[in-house]
């Protein structure tokens, strides 16, 4: 019988690509943890319950599809291709990250009143700001 | 075809030292009353539990109905064909509903889970999934955990 491993210090996860022909045969594997007979105590069963229904949802989630969708909603489409059709659009038919991001720079520090942008904002947000220029990111934003 | 009542099961749950199980089973009539048959179960489990060394580590009661006729199921049903319905259920987790054999008419034919996605919006399921989400005969559905079952998360078919 199973027994509910303990989480790490630090919860981490992995990420599975199951084609999608077999998520009826993962989803009936995974439905098999449901039972409390698998598992050894009250309590490994209840959460091992929560974790598989949690695991059999996920499989229609179509996650990666939707990150896609938000990573490129975010970067927007270049102005050449808005006419192509979204599921005929490849990836070099979004704006570069790069691009975005010296857009929101130089919005974010225009909002400050200044006219050149002298901090990334994505340095600070990522907190590698050098030490005597790092500064609350509240503060820049202000 | 109509159900009719059968007899009640009593039935014991059993756990060695090795972790095997085992149950006790006994019949009572149909016609006891609830309060009654639980009375009995109650009296029943440790005058079993006196003459087993066994761990009793729990009790059903089975209300137990059947069709008065038997026929033969239609060509193409398939019990390990199931249909999986996961409902959020109270706080922010999800319980899952299983339906064996589905009709294969409530698939979805197109879309990125063509062949696997139920249509949520047939009048047949979607009704199934009301009364489940919402109560029947004013009784809220609640998952094994006793958390009452929300709204529908998605539903898809299985194959064991």
């Amino acid at each position: 019988m199973l027994q509910y491993p303990d989480a790490p210090a630090e919860p981490g996860c992995v990420v599975l690509f199951v084609p999608i022909e077999l998520v009826p045969l993962v989803g009936g594997l995974f439905k098999r943890l449901e039972q409390r007979r698998r598992w050894a105590t009250e309590e490994d069963w209840q959460q091992g319950y929560r974790a598989f229904v949690e695991l059999e949802a996920q499989l229609m989630s179509n996650c990666l599809d939707s990150l896609i969708a938000e990573i490129r909603a975010f970067r927007g489409v270049r102005p050449e291709y808005e006419s192509t059709p979204e599921a005929e659009r490849t990836i070099d038919m979004y704006r570069d990250l790069g691009d975005v991001a010296a857009h929101l720079n130089a919005i974010v520090f225009a909002l400050r009143g200044l006219e050149e942008p002298d901090d990334s904002i994505l340095e600070a947000l990522r907190g590698i700001v050098p030490a005597d220029e790092e500064r609350n990111i509240i503060e820049l934003l202000s | 075809m109509a159900l009719v009542a059968l007899t009640m099961r009593v039935r014991l749950l059993w756990r060695d030292n090795d972790g095997a199980e085992s149950t006790t089973i006994v019949n009572i009539p149909a016609a006891t009353g609830f309060g009654s048959a639980l009375s009995f179960l109650a009296s029943w489990r440790p005058l079993a539990s006196a003459i087993s060394s066994a761990y009793c580590y729990g009790a059903d009661l089975l209300i137990r109905y059947a069709e008065n006729e038997t026929w033969p199921a239609p060509a193409g049903t398939d019990v390990q064909r199931e249909a999986v319905l996961i409902f959020g259920a109270d706080p922010t987790s999800l319980a899952a509903v299983h339906v064996p054999s589905i009709n294969l008419e409530y698939v979805l034919a197109s879309g990125p889970y063509a062949g696997i996605a139920l249509d949520t919006a047939a009048p047949a399921l979607a009704a199934f999934i009301a009364a489940l989400a919402s109560g029947l005969a004013g009784v809220a559905a609640c998952d094994p955990l006793a958390a009452d079952l929300g709204e529908l998360a998605t539903a898809y078919m299985q194959q064991l």
